[in-house]
């Protein structure tokens, strides 16, 4: 079994323990089929979200997953917590010691590895027991609450299906803590509204709270402040860091926004149509990109400088996002990347052999034929 | 999604005047409804197809509706109910008395003379009556009847002796080729005797072509007694008229009003019942198929094509009429039929809820799918379902019509407005100009309607997603 226990050791970071291991992983979306493709018997296309990556999450640590719109970040947050069912792959989880102990009496033949499960492979009618160790914040908090429930309902609500607190008061009061966890108060005069009666950076709290009711050890923040108000940004981000420090919570940060994930995260994984592309920690990232496409990231970002104002930046990209249904062959950022342009020498590769993630530089991981 | 309270319902609702509207109509159906049993006694409705209880309620037949009256220049005979104005008791007979003002240029559809006596075992007495009318013309033993039963009802239209000398009366003022024409072709079966007795004296009486003979008709009765003990406890004349109650009568004599409004308690239990039932119904497998999906959805929605693409009606008259045509069977049937209205609709609302993020988050929280779809997805669309309930109504009420009409006899126990509708076919109404008897119930169906689309097309826009401005 020692190939095994090798691969929850994880291959990224060595000096962490991680909650979570995921290797090859891929969630490709079917796309529908008009009856003039079935009967001409054209082959059946898929959307690939995600397309075989690997990744470390170490324990107790921010990873920031950062990529433009539409390269599969929030596919990837789904289905590593299986909200989507992953199509290929395997995702190593650690779940705690009374969630590993219920899928254990449920589950007949579970493969336990060092105390982690394969979460990929896991029947979709016991996924609801890893809810207690596995949670979600979702980007839009003005649709992530049910319009119908109040605020009380909306928090009790996890508690009473996963059998949580003895009692009516037992629950309110955990419900109520909850809020004033995330700094809702007065939480009785909160818990009696409605979404509607709340603004954004509220609501965001609440969905904040809710997650944190069932006490997960690993949390999917899903650009959980790109919808709010910038004046309150900072609190939502101080208290995922909270959450971090005081209560050794796991989080994967999912943003577009490069400036952000390095002020708040441990490590930043790259990701770009479907891959992962570079991974490192926040300083390595912003300091010394490895990877063109991150190159591209980091030369985007505004400089606050007055003097800058009359120059055109010079862009480190071209073109659009190609459809990931074609995804384009061999390095998928080829077509883009300026330094293929300059390095004809690998050019032939670039178009047809797909780089592997590689230590370019101790933990600083990259996926480029340059190196 | 923004939501309303009950209270922001009903206000909204009321700033449509489809809205204000339709609520009037409803209320009014409901009110027919509801007091359909003060309104007209039960009776009628239980009897509606029996026709000796309508031969006992001594109404008219064919009689338009009272208020005809009021906007026709010829005046109809209105039902009275006379006492005798002199009575005398003699040792072997009773003498009665009876004055009706004839005031009318139409006279009554029938006489009867209810009688409630005593009578000795194997015993009768003997009933004769006179006419006199106004211009002094004497019609001498217009009735002349053996009463052999405690209580009698006499018609004077049914006593074939009484309309052969009214006619006898009245024949000889016609000319001697007339005579022989409505003798020989026996056209006096077709011929009205009332025509005779209330109209004067001359060529063209027996065809009510003279003028009509307005005063007192003066109704001679003699009982004889025969047995001494026999006695006579009351005797009333009744004067059926030829106009009736608020909507007239049928060629039966029914009274069309108690119909129209018992009918309006089959439309709308039936109406209301398949509504509320198939939208049930609908909503339900609409949101399963939209929320299941995948082959599961594929499966549902081409079940329901099937039964959407079937040809209704003819399968409708076909299981009518091997089921008992009960209003509960045709309730059943009409079900069957029609929940696959909604689903569509239902699905698509249901498929853009599951893409919310609040039922991604439930997901996530780890609810079941079957509390997700009663807590988070139905209770989204519970409140447009109250239009498409009142969508569905006239759809229901119109087919329960359409298959009562065309079964007739073979339909629905109960009168129904579609039944009436077949029934005036039945006595060609229409052609005969009995005009009350086929635009009341048309007119109720049609109102029905229109007020369920109304109260509908109100709602729709209160609570439809995507109507809301």
């Amino acid at each position: 079994m020692g190939s095994v226990v090798d691969v929850t050791e994880g291959m990224f970071f060595p000096d962490e323990k991680n909650v979570m291991v995921v290797r090859d992983l891929s969630k490709y979306f079917p796309v529908r089929r008009g009856l003039s493709d079935v009967i001409l018997r054209r082959p059946a296309r898929f959307v690939r979200a995600v397309d075989h990556i690997d990744l470390d999450i170490p324990e107790g640590k921010i990873l920031s997953l950062v990529g433009e719109s539409g390269c599969g970040k929030t596919t990837t947050g789904m289905t590593l917590i299986r909200l989507y069912d992953p199509t290929s792959g395997s995702i190593f989880f650690e779940p705690k010691e009374e969630t590993l102990d219920k899928l254990k009496r449920e589950v007949g033949n579970l493969d336990i590895y060092n105390g982690y499960i394969d979460i990929a492979k896991l029947p979709a009618k016991y996924v609801k027991f890893l809810r207690t160790d596995m949670q979600i914040i979702f980007q839009d908090p003005y649709s992530s609450l049910n319009p119908t429930y109040r605020i009380y309902d909306i928090l009790e609500e996890p508690l009473k299906v996963h059998g949580i607190g003895e009692s009516e008061d037992e629950r309110r009061d955990m419900v109520l803590k909850a809020l004033e966890e995330v700094k809702l108060v007065p939480a009785e005069d909160i818990a009696a509204r409605f979404p509607h009666m709340l603004s954004g950076g509220q609501r965001q709290r609440v969905a904040i709270a809710r997650a944190l009711l069932l006490n997960p050890k690993f949390i999917v923040a899903d650009e959980p402040i790109a919808m709010i108000d910038v004046s309150l940004r900072a609190e939502i981000l101080l208290s995922l860091m909270e959450l971090r420090d005081k209560h050794k919570i796991t989080i994967l940060f999912i943003t577009h926004d490069l400036t952000i994930a390095n002020n708040i995260s441990d490590y930043i994984a790259v990701m770009y149509l479907g891959k992962i592309v570079e991974i490192g920690t926040p300083d390595e990232i912003v300091n010394n990109p490895l990877h063109p496409y991150t190159k591209a990231l980091i030369k985007a970002i505004p400089i606050p400088d007055p003097s800058m104002r009359n120059k055109l930046k010079d862009i480190w990209i071209k073109g659009e996002v190609p459809s990931a249904v074609n995804i384009p062959s061999g390095c998928r950022f080829h077509p883009r990347c300026m330094d293929y342009e300059f390095h004809p020498e690998i050019q032939e590769r670039c178009r047809n052999e797909e780089p592997k993630l590689i230590e370019v530089e101790k933990g600083h991981y990259a996926a480029c034929w340059l190196y | 999604m923004y939501v309303l309270g009950w209270r922001g319902v009903i206000r909204e609702f009321f700033r449509y005047k489809s809205g204000v509207v339709g609520f009037a109509l409803l209320m009014f159906l409901v009110g027919l409804a509801i007091f359909a049993p003060l309104l007209a006694p039960e009776p009628i409705f239980y009897n509606w197809y029996v026709p000796t209880y309508w031969s006992q309620q001594t109404l008219p037949k064919a009689a338009p509706p009272e208020w005809i009256n009021s906007f026709s220049d010829k005046k109809f005979a209105v039902r009275q109910v006379l006492d005798p104005i002199n009575s005398y008791e003699s040792p072997s007979a009773y003498n009665f008395t009876f004055i009706y003002n004839y005031q009318y240029d139409i006279p009554t559809y029938d006489i009867y003379f209810e009688i409630d006596s005593s009578i000795a075992n194997n015993s009768k007495m003997l009933m004769l009556v006179d006419l006199i009318r106004p211009d002094g013309n004497k019609i001498v033993r217009l009735i002349d009847l053996k009463i052999d039963q405690p209580f009698v009802r006499i018609s004077l239209r049914s006593l074939e002796e009484s309309i052969r000398k009214i006619f006898g009366f009245g024949l000889a003022y016609e000319s001697e080729e007339t005579r022989k024409n409505i003798t020989e072709r026996g056209l006096l079966k077709v011929l009205n005797p009332m025509n005779v007795i209330f109209s004067s004296t001359g060529e063209g009486i027996v065809f009510g072509k003279t003028k009509p003979l307005k005063g007192r008709y003066q109704f001679n009765v003699v009982i004889f007694k025969i047995n001494p003990s026999n006695k006579v406890n009351q005797i009333k004349m009744i004067v059926t008229g030829s106009v009736y109650g608020l909507l007239g009568t049928d060629a039966l004599g029914r009274d069309l009003f108690g119909g129209v409004v018992w009918g309006s308690r089959i439309a709308l239990i039936i109406g209301l019942g398949v509504a509320i039932l198939s939208t049930l119904i609908g909503v339900v497998y609409g949101t399963i198929s939209a929320y299941v999906g995948g082959w599961v959805d594929e499966a549902l929605q081409r079940i329901q094509e099937f039964v959407i693409s079937i040809p209704v009606l003819p399968i409708l008259l076909i299981m009518a009429y091997v089921l008992s045509p009960t209003v509960w069977n045709l309730i059943f049937l009409l079900v069957i039929f029609s929940w696959p209205g909604p689903v569509k609709t239902i699905r698509s609302m249901a498929l853009q809820i599951r893409e919310q993020l609040y039922v991604l988050s439930a997901k996530a929280i780890g609810l079941s799918t079957w509390r997700v779809i009663t807590r988070y997805i139905l209770p989204q669309i519970l409140p447009y379902t109250f239009a498409l309930v009142a969508f569905s109504v006239p759809g229901a009420i119109l087919t329960e019509a359409g298959v009562s009409f065309l079964l007739g006899s073979q339909g629905t126990l109960e009168v129904t407005w579609g039944r009436i509708l077949n029934d005036a076919e039945k006595y060609s109404a229409v052609l005969t100009g009995m005009w009350w008897w086929v635009i009341p119930p048309g007119l109720m169906i049609a109102l029905a309607g229109l007020a369920f689309v109304l109260v509908g097309n109100a709602l729709d826009r209160v609570l439809n997603p995507r109507l809301i401005r």
